[in-house]
């Protein structure tokens, strides 16, 4: 039990804080990865029945423009992270929304995490497109399974166009550091 | 004490005497012994220049592990008793030069170590001592040593019983490169190529022969799968 509480402690120290330099190319970057998907949004779908955005492509960025050394920032676990909740998180609103929310909830969450895990596709905006999946608004909803594609999988392809061209300018960058 | 040790080492290898197995053997572990502190860890994730996902706790963790995975590979590894020849072949350092002609002809061998009566390593004589030493006191040419060595041109007769009446103290290396039977592998290679060598007395206490290791022998190890 003393052990139990004692883990929780820490005792290790922060990492260090990273270089100007580094700290440009992940604002660059986010901002213009984030910009392509906004834009195409809402300047060419907002009268469609389509979207190009989600909420969980903030979480992608922080991991594909500031964290570009990471396995969770790697194409692999971005796209297949994104499409695989995807499906994951549509498959639980489809089977559990009339039942329980909460159910459906939890288990999109928690079966995308395993899903990528057994996929080794781990990337932690999945789990908050697997979420959005039962949680959002009717326009996602009505998608179904086209969800899995567009948004998540083409709004995350997008975006690691952008990765791949702004990470790569930098000179000090180089991403990624594998593709499968 | 270990600065001590560490300045023989240096002393040895500078002067070239017996490039002693326990030094080199020392060396490899103090260096895995290197303690690494928490601010050694900052600074490398600091030179990285970029976020790492890691914290220098897992780092320090990730790195025990692996070390402790290079030890065991090390120590399985093979070692100089497992690949070497033994009894091995030797001279006297009062043999006659023509008496280790024939010897290194005989064995198809093209070097022997030279022991004294207690087995103690003193040198070591090869065909390059046969054919450059003899050379540069008796400016013979090579068909003419060749020659000498099994007295086929007879009109150098006088230089011929000359040359091979010499003994072997007078031409062999001296003082020799050894290693311990418990060298690696990896040392030996190693040593064969940094001081150009081609085979190593293997020496247990006070000198004393108990084999030899040649650039064949390291080959036929490989070749066997060090796994």
């Amino acid at each position: 039990m003393k052990n139990f509480f004692n883990k929780m402690k820490g005792g290790g120290r922060s990492p260090p804080r990273v270089g100007v330099s580094e700290i440009f190319w992940s604002w660059i970057g986010s901002f213009l990865g984030i910009a392509a998907v906004a834009y195409i949004t809402y300047g060419f779908l907002e009268k469609t029945d389509l979207t190009l955005i989600i909420g969980s492509f903030g979480a992608s960025a922080v991991l594909i423009y500031a964290a570009i050394t990471s396995p969770l920032a790697q194409p692999r676990n971005l796209i297949g992270g994104h499409i695989i909740s995807a499906i994951v998180g549509v498959a639980c609103y489809r089977g559990f929304n009339e039942t329980s929310m909460w159910i459906a909830s939890a288990l999109s969450v928690s079966l995308a995490i395993v899903a990528m895990l057994i996929t080794k596709t781990l990337h932690p905006p999945g789990g908050a497109t697997a979420l959005i999946a039962v949680i959002g608004s009717n326009k996602i909803h009505s998608l179904g399974y086209l969800y899995a594609l567009i948004p998540a999988g083409l709004g995350a392809f997008i975006m690691l166009i952008v990765a791949l061209i702004t990470n790569n300018l930098a000179k000090k960058r180089r991403y990624p550091e594998y593709w499968l | 004490m270990e600065d001590l040790a560490t300045s023989e080492c240096e002393e040895q290898i500078a002067n070239e005497v017996s490039v002693d197995l326990a030094c080199q053997v020392d060396e490899v572990s103090e260096a895995n012994e290197i303690e690494i502190l928490e601010e050694d860890w900052q600074e490398a994730l600091k030179e990285m220049q970029t976020y790492m996902d890691i914290t220098p706790d897992d780092l320090k963790r990730i790195y025990s592990i692996a070390l402790k995975h290079a030890k065991k590979r090390i120590e399985s590894s093979k070692i100089a008793k497992d690949i070497m020849t033994s009894p091995v072949i030797t001279v006297r350092p009062d043999s006659s030069i023509k008496d280790v002609a024939e010897l290194l002809l005989k064995n198809k061998i093209s070097g022997v170590p030279v022991v004294d009566e207690e087995n103690k390593v003193v040198g070591i004589v090869t065909e390059f001592d046969l054919l450059y030493k003899v050379k540069v006191e008796h400016p013979l040419t090579f068909k003419e040593m060749l020659a000498s060595f099994f007295h086929i041109g007879l009109t150098h007769k006088e230089k011929i019983s000359k040359i091979s009446a010499k003994k072997v103290g007078e031409i062999m290396t001296k003082p020799v490169i050894t290693v311990s039977k418990t060298t690696s592998i990896f040392q030996i290679s190693a040593l064969f190529t940094e001081k150009n060598i081609n085979r190593v007395p293997v020496v247990g206490a006070e000198n004393k022969l108990i084999g030899i290791v040649t650039r064949a022998d390291i080959v036929k190890a490989l070749g066997g799968g060090i796994s």
